[in-house]
């Protein structure tokens, strides 16, 4: 059998892929409150995890050990699997040193999950309000088993790089040099995504699985709670999915209002920055300080400022209450408000007329919005090449028509980018839900409130991972919709 | 005498002899041609300059109600310009709440705040800049999935992970190794280093935004800058570090205003990070309060009137954006010409 002959990179592909299923078992079994292995009598992967104070640090240590060996073997894997596929002998000797990695992490893990095992087992038994019982026995079976899993992964990947890498081709390529140096410069990156952004991701994941009881002393117990519910003892508790989307009052609400608040920004912020990209473009006099002034709201409002400014609603009541006792008339406000009822003698349809008023009412805070947008949407102005306009206009274009034929196609693929922003943007700050509402100024405050003030943590990180699938929906739906429109000039 | 009549309706552009009425007739589409010119530069500086008031009038209301005495923020004749110009209140703010801050050398604001704005900074835009480079320059297998991870760690809201980033660097550890090896908690909490560490890894607020940037920038270079500096015998840091950067002067101080920018007025990491450190953005954010828990002893008053606290936070505001607005008049025109720059196409 000529091995050399094998679709190798298939191989590699279909390898890392049940790696990649493997990595998500131990979630599997925490979003499952632990249940997965019930024949092996209740295995639960961080069931009883104490980190309070009263306990002696060793134990302390070795749950956190437990957790961050896990996501070793996670990362090891990955980087095994990506590196297996640069096809020389970096590729081999890095995804080999991976592997072997990869397989000593895993007998650390198997190792520290003894041991924490152990120490749980104490530990719940000093407490009498846990019982379980039936917990020493099951526990190696069903960790010799995920070791022998992930062992014999491990395996797979270093024999098939053993085999398939092409040893003989010593020399690499100048393309294969570039691409490693890529990767090199693409480290800082790639380390801060698992130590900062992973480690921390996962961890919450976790919480929103579990009962999360926080210590005053600054410790905290996890229990498992997996997704609708889950019974401590004899009690009935819901849990956190559960008790965000169906128990919760506030919480279905504010989602439902940051999402129309969403639909209506959005395309305002984006066709806004649009047409002032395009005035900005133009050639005229004092263009400098108009972009000066144009980019000057994502400088100066930004962070805390905007906080003061727009999100806290406790202070826009109390500017409104001081705009009407500065002036009793004259004001912004009233303005809008003859506009209002303007708009409403012309006979124009209500809806028409709140639209139109939300827009004018926000105005400001869609400039503000804007400036990232303004400043990606202007350099692609920048790049659209000059040559085309001269063809057109030589062709007898008009401007109307090099704009729509020429302008607009060329930077439509910005205007994913910019859509992509606006929705993160409109998402992560403090985006308002609304005056009737007036108790939080936005969601991520609501879940701060629910998290910080009011101690559930799992119900917290439950809600924003809610929050955060609901963004990644909307996100794709409307870029899936406006990639249909985008034109691609070229690929590079 | 006919040369004469002749010299009097002569077109100006094609010299051609007109009759006078073919002669009124393009007179008069001239005209009207440049009404329209005018007419839609008029309209063009009414937005344009409408916009920019719009963006400089709360900036303008701000600081025309710090400069006012309290009596005038009661008074309904008075609307932008102030009866009384004073600066009582700013004295009072400065006297019961920010001396002991500024004026120590011990946790003091000033030097906190500068010290992490310009950590972050630095250490956003080196690590940005390589991994947009990275991303620019180089062809490589998975380079669609890392670039996917750069967008989702842009998407997934920061507070998510709020508690258990806390969690995280107050037992830091690298995947576990040093609590197996040591048997120790290491507590970054309360210290610089952890603005230092999530810069470096360029995993600050909103960094993939400035990978994307700096990505684009650089993708607009020819291609023959490399070549050339490859014929010439340089390796590719050497290229990045000669050839490419200079060119990037522009991008790169954008990236640097806006991490630092960011990070002066920020309240999230800051709130993760410090506990008892303090810095300008969680001072202001509670300044009213502040103020009004030294100010009432004297006054029986629970809680502290709108107007006053309005124009506490306005004072607050104007103090905290003062150096910021200073930093922008003298970089704005990088801004500028970092929108210039990625026009260049290769």
């Amino acid at each position: 059998m000529n091995f050399k002959k094998l679709p190798y990179s298939l191989l590699v592909k279909i390898c890392s892929i049940v790696a990649f299923v493997c990595m998500f078992f131990p979630l599997v079994v925490v979003s499952n409150g632990g249940q997965v292995f019930t024949k092996y009598n209740g295995w639960n992967l961080i069931s009883g995890i104490d980190f309070s104070a009263s306990l002696d640090v060793l134990a302390e240590t070795q749950q956190t050990a437990t957790m961050d060996i896990m996501l070793l073997v996670v990362a090891c894997m990955i980087i095994s699997a990506v590196a297996l596929s640069v096809k020389n002998k970096y590729g081999l000797r890095i995804g080999a040193i991976a592997s072997g990695l990869g397989a000593l992490a895993t007998g650390l893990f198997i190792v520290e999950m003894n041991n924490g095992l152990a120490m749980r087992i104490a530990a719940i038994a000093a407490d009498s309000q846990y019982s379980f019982t039936s917990w020493p026995e099951f526990s190696y079976t069903a960790v010799l088993f995920t070791m022998l899993g992930v062992l014999v992964l491990q395996f797979a990947i270093t024999v098939l790089a053993n085999i398939f890498s092409p040893i003989n081709e010593v020399q690499t390529t100048l393309l294969q040099k570039r691409a490693i140096t890529g990767y090199m410069f693409l480290m800082p990156f790639i380390v801060g995504f698992l130590l900062f952004f992973l480690t921390p991701a996962i961890k919450s994941l976790v919480f929103s699985f579990s009962l999360v009881d926080v210590h005053g002393t600054g410790g905290y117990t996890v229990n498992p709670a997996g997704w609708y519910e889950s019974a401590t003892g004899t009690i009935f508790v819901p849990a956190n999915y559960y008790r965000a989307l169906l128990v919760n009052v506030d919480y279905p609400t504010y989602l439902l209002t940051s999402i129309g608040n969403l639909c209506t920004t959005l395309p305002l912020v984006v066709i806004f920055s649009f047409f002032a990209a395009v005035l900005l473009n133009r050639a005229f006099k004092g263009r400098g300080f108009v972009r000066a002034v144009f980019f000057m709201p994502v400088i100066l409002t930004s962070g805390v400022i905007l906080a003061i400014e727009t999100s806290d609603v406790l202070m826009s009541t109390m500017q409104a209450s001081f705009q009407s006792q500065v002036s009793s008339s004259g004001s912004t406000g009233m303005q809008a408000f003859e506009l209002q009822t303007m708009l409403t003698a012309l006979n124009i349809p209500e809806k028409i007329v709140t639209a139109v008023m939300s827009v004018v009412n926000n105005l400001y805070a869609i400039i503000s919005a804007s400036g990232v947008q303004i400043l990606v949407f202007l350099a692609a102005l920048q790049s659209v090449p000059r040559s085309l306009y001269e063809a057109s206009s030589i062709e007898g274009a008009t401007g109307w028509e090099d704009f729509w034929k020429i302008t607009l196609p060329m930077v439509s693929p910005y205007f994913v980018v910019n859509i992509v922003y606006t929705v993160v943007d409109c998402f992560t700050s403090a985006a308002k839900i609304g005056d009737q509402y007036s108790s939080y100024s936005s969601i991520l405050d609501y879940i701060y409130d629910v998290s910080f003030v009011q101690m559930d943590y799992g119900l917290g990180s439950a809600m924003s991972w809610i929050y955060f699938l609901c963004i990644a929906l909307i996100m794709a739906v409307v870029v899936a919709i406006v990639n249909r429109f985008v034109f691609y000039y070229d690929e590079r | 005498m006919s040369t004469e009549v002749k010299s009097k309706y002569i077109d100006p552009v094609t010299h051609e002899v007109l009759t006078p009425t073919e002669y009124r007739i393009r007179q008069k589409a001239k005209m009207k041609k440049k009404l329209g010119k005018v007419g839609f530069n008029i309209v063009f500086f009414v937005i344009v300059f409408g916009i920019c008031f719009i963006i400089l009038y709360p900036l303008f209301v701000k600081f025309s109600v710090a400069i006012r005495s309290q009596a005038d923020l009661y008074d309904t004749t008075v609307i932008y310009i102030p009866r009384h110009f004073s600066l009582e209140t700013l004295k009072s703010i400065w006297d019961l709440v920010l001396k002991d801050q500024v004026m120590t050398m011990d946790n003091n604001i000033i030097i906190n705040t500068v010290w992490t704005s310009l950590l972050a900074a630095v250490t956003q835009t080196v690590a940005c800049t390589l991994v947009g480079y990275g991303f620019a320059r180089f062809k490589f297998p998975g380079k669609n999935l890392v670039f996917g991870l750069v967008i989702l760690c842009l998407v997934v809201p920061p507070q998510t992970i709020q508690l258990t980033y806390s969690l995280h660097m107050q037992n830091f550890d690298f995947f576990g190794i040093v609590n197996y090896l040591f048997r120790t908690r290491v507590n970054l909490l309360d210290s610089a280093i952890p603005f230092a560490l999530i810069g470096l890894t360029a995993q600050g607020y909103k960094n993939g935004l400035y990978v994307y940037m700096i990505r684009q920038n650089f993708r607009n270079l020819p291609k023959e800058l490399e070549e050339a500096a490859y014929v010439d015998g340089a390796g590719s840091l050497r290229t990045f570090v000669q050839v490419m950067l200079p060119s990037a002067t522009s991008i790169l101080v954008s990236i640097f205003l806006f991490a630092f920018v960011w990070q002066w007025t920020d309240t999230y990491y800051s709130g993760v990070f410090l506990e008892n450190i303090k810095v300008m953005s969680k001072v202001l954010n509670s300044l009213a309060q502040s103020y009004w828990m030294a100010f009432k002893s004297a006054l029986e008053q629970s809680n502290i009137p709108n107007a006053l606290a309005s124009q506490i936070n306005n004072i607050g505001s104007i103090l905290v954006i003062a150096p910021l607005f200073i930093l922008y008049t003298f970089t704005q025109r990088f801004f500028v010409e970092s929108v210039e720059r990625s026009g260049i196409v290769g």
